[in-house]
């Protein structure tokens, strides 16, 4: 049967649609960026916590009734490690090319956190390069890229607000835990609550641990 | 702020540039979070913003991916060309060619088919939002008429429907 081309694309495209999953997730990430105070929007301060607090709550029935295929019974640090492992492959490009943690804070202004450096990476030799924008089960994110130069290869840490009732329990390092350790897709990947901050730090697996085992 | 039929909108749009679902969730998730309280308050200007960094995002990419590029992202081939920009209107494939057809298109092609055809842009609307002069999307669709005849002619049984003006 035969059909005007633009009709044929037409119909083409609209075939095409997010799945009710990713449409809820996106969302969701969209109500969370919403609510923080720009400064055109005429937002009062009542407002933005009933906001949070609904989008903690939307995020929560998200996850809850519509988790990812395969993630129903994966664990939040697993879950974690996935998106961290996913878009570390990816090596997408960095949004600023800074070497400093004052560069990057000049930069990453639009997140409810001021990124910091970690304790633990503190005696680390690990050359920052940059950042981009990103989100960790939908809550926007800060991804630093690094490298080792012991190594000489690409790393990523992730620093994002530690919300609780988002990720649930995590090891901090103020009360002198270790970070948990999970294995995904030949990356290993390192997760810690520190000054109020959730970090993840991909590893490839094999490589010499930056973060040495205690 | 963008409601889910802007979020379909610009779903199809990253599909338009990546031929893939995923690759196109992935763009617009990151648009997204790139765009976080920047992006304009009305839903129009909004969706026009993501899709602005959704395609900046795009070429980022593929520039990175391709070191040899088959297509061109700085074409300025305007030169004065006297095209109807209604060619592509009067093509009538089979409906199983359209598949076939945008697997062997560039993104640019794609991109350009969707605003055509999804959208309802003219030469001039498609112009500015992909940021360059007419003459050179007036370009674009008359090479890309020139392929879709060319593939069209080179199937067998999309070209016993005649159907090719």
């Amino acid at each position: 049967m035969n059909r005007p081309l633009k009709q044929a694309v037409r119909d083409h495209f609209e075939q095409r649609a997010l799945s009710k999953d990713r449409l809820e997730r996106l969302e969701l990430l969209l109500r969370v960026n919403e609510l923080r105070p720009a400064g055109r929007r005429p937002i009062t301060r009542p407002l933005i916590t009933w906001s949070v607090a609904a989008a903690i709550a939307a995020l929560l029935a998200v996850t809850l009734l519509f988790p990812p295929g395969s993630m129903d019974n994966v664990p939040m640090t697993e879950r974690i490690a996935l998106e961290v492992a996913r878009n570390h492959i990816k090596l997408k490009p960095l949004d600023v090319e800074t070497d400093s943690m004052d560069g990057i804070r000049r930069y990453f202004t639009d997140l409810e956190f001021v990124p910091v450096e970690s304790t633990l990476l503190a005696s680390a030799d690990l050359e920052l390069l940059g950042g981009r924008y990103c989100s960790i089960q939908s809550v926007p994110a800060a991804q630093l890229r690094i490298t080792v130069p012991y190594s000489k290869r690409l790393q990523t840490l992730y620093q994002t607000e530690y919300q609780k009732d988002i990720f649930g329990p995590l090891p901090v390092v103020e009360n002198g835990n270790a970070p948990v350790t999970v294995n995904v897709k030949g990356i290993t990947v390192l997760i810690w609550v520190e000054k109020g901050l959730l970090f993840a730090l991909t590893n490839e697996a094999g490589l010499e641990p930056i973060i040495p085992p205690e | 702020m963008l409601d889910q039929s802007a979020l379909q909108r610009l779903f199809r749009y990253g599909f338009s540039l990546t031929h893939d679902e995923d690759a196109a969730y992935d763009l617009l998730q990151d648009a997204i979070e790139t765009s976080l309280r920047k992006a304009p308050v009305n839903a129009a200007a909004a969706m026009s913003y993501v899709q602005s960094i959704m395609r900046n995002r795009f070429i980022d990419q593929y520039r990175r991916d391709h070191r040899h590029p088959t297509v061109s992202f700085d074409d300025n081939d305007n030169q004065p060309i006297n095209i109807d920009p209604r060619v592509l209107e009067d093509i009538v494939i089979a409906e199983h060619e359209v598949e076939a057809i945008m697997a062997t298109l560039e993104p640019l092609e794609r991109e350009l088919l969707f605003f055509w055809a999804v959208e309802g842009y003219t030469a001039q609307e498609i112009a500015r939002h992909t940021d360059c002069p007419r003459g050179t999307v007036l370009s674009r669709i008359h090479r890309l008429r020139q392929k879709i005849l060319r593939h069209h002619a080179s199937t067998d049984a999309g070209m016993e429907g005649g159907t090719a003006t």
